[in-house]
């Protein structure tokens, strides 16, 4: 199938860099999809799988688009620091929206997002009680025990350059304490972490029915302890819970295995 | 300055690229290379904020995905460094014709930096100055057993850190732990070491086609703790000399090879901005 793909800023106080695929008018499903992307240098590591989700929508008649929050990507600005938190990225899903809306011509928007965009997109579905179908793909629902993992892999690189600085906790309490904390070249703000803190105690994800809408969740695994314990996740009535074997895409250096992806995409979608 | 995207055709796959562009008219721009696994955002967002940076210095900063990395597709073959030429080329062209900017300085790290210094030496299009970070070593043969001790190391020294962590525990208790694959990590570089005599490299004549479009200087900047760092500083050294080019060079206390740390990239472009002054 054809389709146009094409790079635009979405306008506003902070553009938002965006890409889009189009197919011809003439096969154009009846809904759209708006991909969301991961954080930080996961994004980084998954773009090409996230080009190749959007391509294999396009082929199947999905108007797409993916775009960058504020403060990543090539929606980073110094003029206008974006100070990312929860809350401004509920407002980039929500530009991103109307932008779909506008280019591919339809209401009916299907939102696929990553990681610990999932969870801000759960969070304003929640809070603004959309009951909008959704795909999560590795989500991240408790972000701020994430952050803490996340951490154990900045400290193993700086004990391989002999300059650890500190201990993981003492990292999170510098970040309760509204320091700002470098997370592989990224500056983490304390007002970023206090965001996540407050929404995950506002609405707490760990128990999977907290959405009415219809939900598919794709949990990737590469162990078979981590497949039992995906498996023996209960979700709400309109919730299903699909372990998937593959790289973990997001971590830097692991191939994409974007096929297996797409492949179970296409049983969902 | 404003951000713009650009997008160019080639061979029927697009280059997708952005744009920042200084306040008035420029005919300078930086270009910026990403590394073979990479993205146009460099890590970090490290390219974002110096394409920003260099745009207030006055320069159009332009950044572009590889056709088959990032957000530019690739059909047919895979990628390969000539590809990577290609598209070099390919948005040297529009940079130039389209942008209108004739003084270019391309700015790459790892494989970008080693493809930059490929095209400010065989390049068809004249270059105005180099700023490569972490470029891998030219010619890899030649430090092959080197890199293999140091790259063992670093290896076996991560395994033995994992022995470590409960997760690890578990795993072995869950027969989850590929011994294979471990032993392979471990053993590939030794299997290196034993079938590559060490050899040097007869220093080949100067050539003329070499750096014939090349008119400024080279800036290096390199990590302290990059293992490749000794052997590309002195190779890249040595040619620059062979072929008298200037270049000034930076290793980073502590930094390693992408420079994941937000006082690293802060010490780069304390050292960028103030060698792009000085040019």
């Amino acid at each position: 199938m054809m389709y146009t793909e094409k790079q635009a800023f979405i306008e506003g106080d902070t553009p938002l860099f965006s890409l889009s695929y189009l197919p011809d008018p003439s096969q154009r499903k009846n809904s759209s999809v708006l991909l969301l992307q991961p954080f930080v240098e996961e994004r980084k590591s998954s773009v090409k799988v996230m080009r190749s989700v959007a391509v294999f929508l396009a082929e199947k008649g999905f108007c797409t688009l993916l775009f960058d929050f504020s403060g990543c990507g090539d929606s980073c600005f110094r003029e206008k620091p974006a100070t990312a938190g929860i809350d401004i990225w509920m407002d980039d899903i929500e530009r991103a929206e109307n932008e779909l809306r506008r280019i591919g011509g339809n209401d009916n928007i299907v939102i696929i997002a990553f990681r610990m965009a999932a969870f801000s997109c759960i969070v304003r579905n929640l809070k603004f009680s959309r009951e909008q179908r959704l795909i999560l793909i590795a989500p991240v629902l408790d972000p701020v025990s994430e952050l803490y993992r996340t951490f154990r892999g900045k400290l193993v690189k700086e004990l391989m350059t002999d300059s650890v600085s500190t201990s993981r906790n003492d990292l999170m309490d510098d970040l309760a304490n509204s320091k700002t904390v470098d997370l592989d070249g990224h500056s983490i703000t304390g007002s970023f972490f206090g965001s996540l803190k407050r929404y995950s105690e506002d609405y707490d994800l760990s128990e999977l029915s907290f959405y009415d809408g219809e939900v598919d969740m794709v949990f990737p695994y590469m162990l078979e302890s981590q497949r039992r314990k995906i498996q023996s996740m209960k979700g709400g009535s309109r919730t299903r819970i699909h372990p998937l074997k593959m790289n973990f895409f997001w971590v830097r250096g692991n191939d994409g295995d974007e096929e297996i992806l797409i492949r179970k995409l296409a049983e969902i979608v | 300055m404003k951000r713009t995207v650009f997008t160019v055709e080639l061979k029927g796959d697009l280059l997708h690229g952005i744009t920042d562009r200084p306040r008035g008219e420029t005919h300078k721009a930086v270009m910026f290379l990403h590394g073979w696994g990479g993205h146009r955002t460099g890590p970090h967002d490290m390219f974002v904020k110096l394409s920003e940076l260099t745009a207030r210095m006055g320069f159009m900063g332009v950044r572009f995905d590889f056709r088959g990395r990032g957000y530019s597709g690739k059909s047919g073959d895979d990628i390969s460094f000539a590809s990577m030429m290609e598209d070099v080329e390919a948005v040297m062209e529009y940079v130039r014709g389209t942008l209108g900017c004739t003084l270019i300085t391309i700015l790459g790290i790892c494989s970008g930096a080693k493809l930059g210094l490929y095209y400010c030496m065989k390049g068809n299009l004249p270059v105005h100055n180099l700023i490569e970070l972490s470029s891998s070593p030219l010619r890899d043969s030649e430090q092959r057993q080197e890199v293999a001790v140091k790259k063992m190391a670093s290896t076996s020294g991560e395994y033995a850190r994992k022995v470590l962590h409960r997760a690890t525990w578990a795993k072995f208790i869950n027969g989850e732990i590929n011994f294979r694959k471990i032993l392979h990590n471990v053993v590939l570089p030794l299997r290196k070491i034993r079938f590559s005599p060490t050899r040097s490299t007869p220093r080949a004549a100067v050539r003329p086609d070499c750096f014939k479009n090349f008119t400024g200087e080279v800036l290096m900047i390199h990590g302290e703790k990059d293992p490749e760092t000794v052997f590309s500083v002195r190779q890249i050294a040595d040619l620059l000399s062979k072929y008298r080019i200037s270049y000034e060079k930076h290793i980073l206390a502590g930094a390693n090879h992408s420079f994941y740390s937000v006082k690293w990239e802060e010490e780069i472009e304390s050292i960028i901005t103030g060698w792009i002054v000085r040019q």
